[in-house]
């Protein structure tokens, strides 16, 4: 166990190697001189000169990169231009709203694949399980942000059973703050049940055909509770990986959906990134992101075996 | 031989009613794709005092906030779904199976490398990477097409990639090899037939996402521009005054996810056929 640690350890480590180094070099193919676009074209030459130096932009590319990810390793991400403050810090205010709106969707998206593929399962080859697999179809085909702009419109400016503006504060409690990103949360659950249903009917099929579901008939357990007690329990492992890999999607998918409600969180941040050209603050957020994906993929793994090895050894 | 597995399929299945339905709102999309070049009214044509009309026999499905005929719109953006749907998918496709298959006949050292990029590309979730891309290209419908097929890459290459290498213990690929075929011959004439089926499958389920994605990058004004129409584009310029106009962003939204369903329920079905499996075992 200890050496799969490691290996997967160092596995994890070569990725975010790469993508550092992809993040890093690719931004580094843009033509024209980052102090130029800075300063603006009507910048004297010593003032360039001077950004230059002091932004490192005279050394050789791999001393440079060197000191970015060796500043990124002690959370030092540089400044935002745009924004005029520590990228660190930018992040660290928006995290926040993105997290949370990560975890509710999932969990939301989570209970509701347990309930509809565990029917789709039991119900397997009938109308039933066909109804299902369709709407999981059109579930994951519905656009986000259109669902998001219709929501917006009826569910929160008409009906005002959701806030419009929904603006999350450390100093609001949490239920405010929930009802902040329900809404958003509840949309983008829409495009993750999807999967998820499809992933836990196909674990509950395994588990309802072993043997030990046979057995609890022949000890006369009804139905539904053996399913609930028994099949669901070994069912759930395959579908809860899935799950905290669709967290790792999804808070790095968030762009949108912040987007449409107005959410200043990671994904808003990228996009103004993007729009206001502003490259540490890119680099940045789509380093961290990633650092964080790959982590929770790696500790996923991980906790996967570790519980799988378990349940064998147990059972 | 096939017959019999084309039969034996048939009495199992019977009548595939997602499949009939995929078809159905591709040939719609078709249909309106064809429309975009037949049509005479321009989709871009300002009429101000024809604002959020209603459906009518002039404007079909209306007109939108500046007075442009909506259905001509929508029919004008399926050149940019099939344009970016399609392409980028391609363009992934493409790149992604050369890297699988060198990667699959490479030496050690050469195979490590190509998957651990592509296993780094993996790793940037959602749209980020298309972002990225964005961010270096600029925006406009052709590098979107550059952004989303090199998305598209990993999963093409991981494809090619595990099929080269399964397929390289078999005893037919042995036999090939002792016949002296170089392993470039092998991979193609031997390999890619077995490769075929799937990529077709996962060419169509990656066609809806890469529309998906492409309208949400739309969405987000860094995807296709002005005067190109998107649906995402659409969306985007309807944002506005869709609180007190909801019903100006029913067409775009409802096309949007005519042309996603459609591809994933073809996908979905071609999953079926071709590869036989239904996520059972």
């Amino acid at each position: 166990m200890a050496v799969y640690i490691i290996k997967r350890f160092l596995q994890t480590v070569l990725i975010m190697l790469i993508v550092s180094l992809i993040t890093f070099f690719a931004l580094k193919v843009l033509p024209g001189d980052p102090a130029v676009l800075i300063l603006g074209t009507d910048a004297t030459p010593d003032s360039l000169a001077l950004l230059r130096e002091s932004m490192g932009l005279d050394e050789p590319l791999t001393l440079q990169y060197l000191n970015w990810i060796g500043d990124a390793l002690r959370f030092d991400l540089g400044e935002s231009r745009y924004f005029g403050g520590d990228v660190t810090t930018l992040i660290g205010q928006r995290l926040p709203v993105t997290i949370s709106l990560a975890i509710l969707s999932v969990g939301i998206s989570f209970i509701l694949a347990l309930i509809f593929g565990t029917i789709a399962a039991v119900y397997r080859q009938t109308w039933v399980d066909n109804l299902i697999r369709l709407l999981t179809q059109v579930f994951s085909s519905v656009p986000s942000f259109w669902l998001g702009m219709l929501g917006l419109t009826y569910l929160a400016a008409r009906n005002g059973w959701f806030p419009v503006t929904g603006n999350f504060s450390a100093s609001a409690g949490l239920l405010v703050n929930i009802r902040a990103i329900l809404l958003p949360a509840l949309i983008m659950a829409v495009g993750e049940v999807g999967i998820l249903i499809r992933q836990v009917r196909s674990s509950m099929i395994n588990a309802l055909r072993s043997e030990y579901m046979t057995s609890t008939e022949v000890k006369g357990l009804k139905r539904p509770s053996a399913i609930i007690k028994y099949a669901m329990r070994s069912a759930i492992m395959t579908p809860v990986t899935l799950a905290s890999l669709r967290f790792a999607a999804l808070f790095g998918g968030t762009a949108v959906i912040e987007t449409v409600f107005s959410l200043a969180g990671l994904g808003r941040l990228l996009v103004v990134s993007v729009e206001q050209r502003d490259m540490m603050l890119l680099q940045g957020i789509v380093l961290f992101i990633t650092a964080v994906v790959v982590m929770i993929s790696f500790v996923t793994d991980i906790l996967y075996t570790q519980i799988n090895k378990t349940i064998r050894i147990g059972g | 031989m096939e017959q019999t597995i084309v039969n034996a399929q048939a009495k199992k299945k019977g009548f595939n009613f997602s499949l009939f339905l995929g078809v159905f709102f591709i040939l719609i999309v078709i249909g309106l794709f064809i429309w975009s070049f037949i049509t005479s009214v321009d989709p871009t044509l300002f009429d101000m005092t024809n604002r959020f009309d209603g459906w009518s026999m002039a404007h079909p499905l209306g007109t939108d906030q500046f007075g442009r005929d909506v259905l001509t719109r929508v029919a004008y953006s399926m050149r940019s779904v099939f344009t970016v749907g399609v392409g980028s998918v391609l363009l992934g496709l493409i790149i992604g199976m050369i890297i699988g298959s060198i990667a699959g006949i490479a030496p050690t050292f050469i195979q490590r490398l190509l998957m651990s990029v592509v296993d780094g590309l993996i790793a940037f979730p959602g749209i980020l990477l298309a972002m990225l891309i964005v961010f270096i290209l600029g925006d406009g419908i052709e590098n979107t097409v550059v952004a989303i097929g090199i998305m598209m890459v990993p999963s093409y290459a991981k494809l090619s990639y595990s099929t080269v290498i399964e397929n390289k213990q078999k005893l037919y690929v042995k036999a090939a090899k002792s016949y002296g075929l170089s392993n470039f011959q092998i991979v193609v004439s031997h390999i890619y037939p077995d490769l075929l089926p799937k990529i077709v499958t996962q060419f169509t389920s990656s066609v809806a996402g890469a529309i998906m994605i492409e309208a949400s990058l739309s969405f987000l004004g860094l995807g296709v521009q002005p005067p190109n129409a998107s649906l995402g584009l659409m969306l985007k310029e309807a944002q506005k005054d869709v609180l007190l106009r909801p019903e100006i962003v029913i067409p775009a939204g409802v096309s949007l996810m005519i042309v996603v369903l459609g591809f994933n329920l073809i996908g979905d079905a071609l999953n079926d056929k071709l590869l036989n499996r239904r996520g059972e075992s």
